[in-house]
């Protein structure tokens, strides 16, 4: 039942969003409604978030992280960028000790994301697609 | 903020109320009264807006700070010690009994973004292994001066070796420590200016590092510190699991300061004060003596030397592999310097990754050649002894040249060395900050070296010994009966923060 219902108003979200066929997807990569920016790959999408891109077709995109332990952020890190929470903590650890990276802001779930990257142009986040509302704009869902 | 606002909108209320009694008073009057209220309810309203306004912006202020300044940290403890009673591990502490020192670090570091472009970074770092001394082993500041190109300048660490950078921060690589044998480089940082460049290509990213400054160190076997002029390259090219690392450094190096009476004072003065005249007289062509070899002076400046490396990483989530390879190169001088690498694998399976390392290092021909030739002027003066004091005109008596010939060849010896190493280790994840670590490592393969000595007869007697590598003798080892091998046992935590 509880991987129904979630599966359900995700199914829904992803079709009214994108107007893409009938996917099953676990993340959706959101920017705001007013971004330029109208579709992008996986690989691109795991770059901006590792800090190794930071711009998305020529648009400059800041990275809108979650905090540890939401559902959210384990399936995006595990099916987009590929990354344990502890290696990606090693990763970040190598850059931010020698001074050529931070990791991205934080927030505190999907809500939240959505509402910052409403706000905000510049701002790319993923959530889970069922807290997608159109102030945001799904540019891609991977299941 | 609702309540400012519930009582604006009684306001008007109470205002009928109060002026219920004055009924009776002209329209005038009460007309004039309203226009007063009115102009209390105003700026009532003003006062309530910019209070709000100044609370927005406080907070504003607030997490504008709070998003300026980044603190970061690392730490580790755990525990270390060595299976042989002859050989110890002076550089980490680490000999036949347990000890914690070596592991404990402790590292702290803050990033403060001054405006858009620029930060300042201070990294403090405080070490078992230097009495728990904080230093500061990053403190920089930052000018991204174009998208890919970013200036630094201030305090940094050198970044001779892949590792290099982030050598104190366990959390970051596999072992409980790097490799000794590729490892070990008494410095560290480079106080000057460097300049990061980035750009991508399709799926590949390209970096490059130029830097040029100051550094300073010490090496406790030679008692005396140094400083250098450093300048150096590195390249890194990353795609996909693929990390490929390679680095040119280049410095000049100048005796700083040292303990009179140490290793390197006595070194360097019997070198240039007993040895080089020698050499003088050897090469005399005089018929009383004969020589296979010249030396010069040891300079105590100006001292070149050369690092080179080059590393790769593979990385698909599951597997990790690292090699790296280097060489050390010291010119006109006499240093343990070659060539060392390491090959490790790991898997990951979940929490738990087991890993495994091969690693070498062997001083090269180069620094063997330079040795052996301070070497053989050294037993040569002590076998021709009595013609050197006959052609000094008594100026280097043989009493004076024999035992402190035979001294200096004896601690030339300890300058070609060699050694092996195997690691078997497990990492597990506690949680995505915190590693526990058990490392296990084998160095064996020393190699031997010749120790002199004169007989009772006056004829010089070479001893064949087991060599020690990198170690160094414990108080109570016999040199002529050494364990050929050791194992080094550490447990670690490590965590980031």
């Amino acid at each position: 039942m509880k991987i129904i219902k979630r599966l359900i108003p995700s199914a829904v979200a992803a079709c009214l969003v994108t107007g893409a066929s009938l996917s099953v997807a676990d993340t959706a990569i959101i920017v705001s409604a007013e971004s330029s920016i109208s579709s992008v790959d996986v690989d691109r999408v795991a770059a901006v978030f590792l800090g190794k891109r930071n711009k998305i077709d020529g648009v400059s995109v800041t990275p809108i992280d979650q905090e540890e332990g939401q559902d959210s952020r384990e399936e995006f890190y595990s099916t987009v960028v590929h990354k344990s929470a502890s290696q990606l903590n090693a990763y970040w650890s190598r850059l931010i000790f020698t001074g050529r990276g931070l990791p991205p802001d934080q927030v505190s779930g999907d809500a939240e994301v959505v509402e910052v990257v409403a706000d905000d142009p510049d701002l790319i986040g993923y959530v889970s697609p069922g807290a997608v509302d159109d102030s945001v704009k799904v540019i891609l869902v991977v299941q | 903020m609702v309540k400012p606002n519930a009582k604006l909108a009684l306001l008007p209320l109470a205002v009928c109320l109060a002026s219920t009694p004055a009924f009776a008073a002209s329209n005038a009057e009460l007309e004039q009264r309203l226009l007063e209220q009115e102009k209390k309810i105003k700026k009532m309203e003003r006062r309530v807006k910019s209070t709000r306004n100044a609370v927005k912006q406080n907070r504003s202020r607030l997490s504008d700070m709070s998003s300026r300044l980044k603190i970061n940290g690392f730490f580790s403890a755990g525990s270390t010690l060595l299976d042989s009673k002859d050989l110890e591990l002076s550089t980490f502490n680490i000999d036949d009994e347990y000890s914690t020192s070596p592991v404990t670090k402790l590292g702290i570091q803050m990033t403060f973004k001054v405006s858009d472009d620029i930060d300042v970074t201070g990294q403090l770092v405080s070490k078992g292994t230097d009495n728990y001394d904080v230093t500061a082993e990053w403190a920089y500041l930052s000018w991204q001066m174009t998208e890919n190109f970013t200036t630094r300048i201030g305090r940094q660490r050198t970044p001779y070796y892949m590792l290099s950078e982030y050598l104190d921060v366990g959390y970051a690589y596999p072992w409980t420590r790097p490799p000794i044998e590729m490892y070990s480089l008494p410095l560290n940082n480079t106080d000057g200016i460097a300049f990061l460049h980035d750009f991508n290509a399709g799926d590949w990213t390209f970096g490059t590092h130029v830097y040029a400054g100051e550094g300073f160190g010490e090496v406790d076997q030679l008692e005396g510190s140094f400083r250098l002029q450093n300048r150096g390259i590195s390249f890194t090219v990353e795609t996909g699991p693929w990390a490929m690392r390679l680095a040119y450094s280049n410095s000049e190096v100048k005796v700083d300061s040292k303990v009179e009476g140490g290793a390197g004072d006595l070194l360097l003065d019997g070198i240039n004060d007993l040895l080089v005249p020698t050499a003088g007289i050897l090469n005399s062509g005089h018929p009383l003596v004969t020589s296979t070899t010249d030396i010069e002076e040891l300079p105590e400046s100006g001292i070149e030397t050369n690092y080179l490396s080059a590393a790769f990483t593979y990385d698909d989530g599951s597997l990790l592999v690292i090699g790296e390879l280097s060489n050390l190169e010291v010119k006109d001088f006499v240093q343990p310097a070659g060539d060392g690498g390491y090959l490790m694998v790991g898997y990951r399976f979940g929490k738990w990754m087991p890993h495994v390392t091969f690693s070498r290092f062997y001083t090269d021909a180069k620094n063997d050649e330079q040795v052996q030739e301070y070497i053989e002027v050294a037993l040569d003066a002590a076998e021709q002894s009595s013609a050197i004091e006959t052609l000094s005109g008594g100026l280097l008596p043989a009493a004076v040249v024999v035992p402190n010939a035979i001294g200096l060849a004896n601690s030339l010896e300890t300058l070609v060395q060699e050694q092996e190493s195997v690691t078997v280790g497990v990492v597990y994840d506690i949680s995505s900050r915190v590693k526990a670590k058990f490392d296990v490592t084998q160095y064996s393969s020393f190699g031997e070296y010749n120790q002199y000595s004169i007989d009772g007869g006056g004829d010089l007697v070479t001893t064949e010994l087991d060599g020690y590598g990198r170690f160094g003798l414990s108080d109570d080892a016999d040199a002529t009966d050494i364990d050929s091998s050791t194992t080094i046992y550490t447990f670690a935590i490590d965590a980031v923060f």
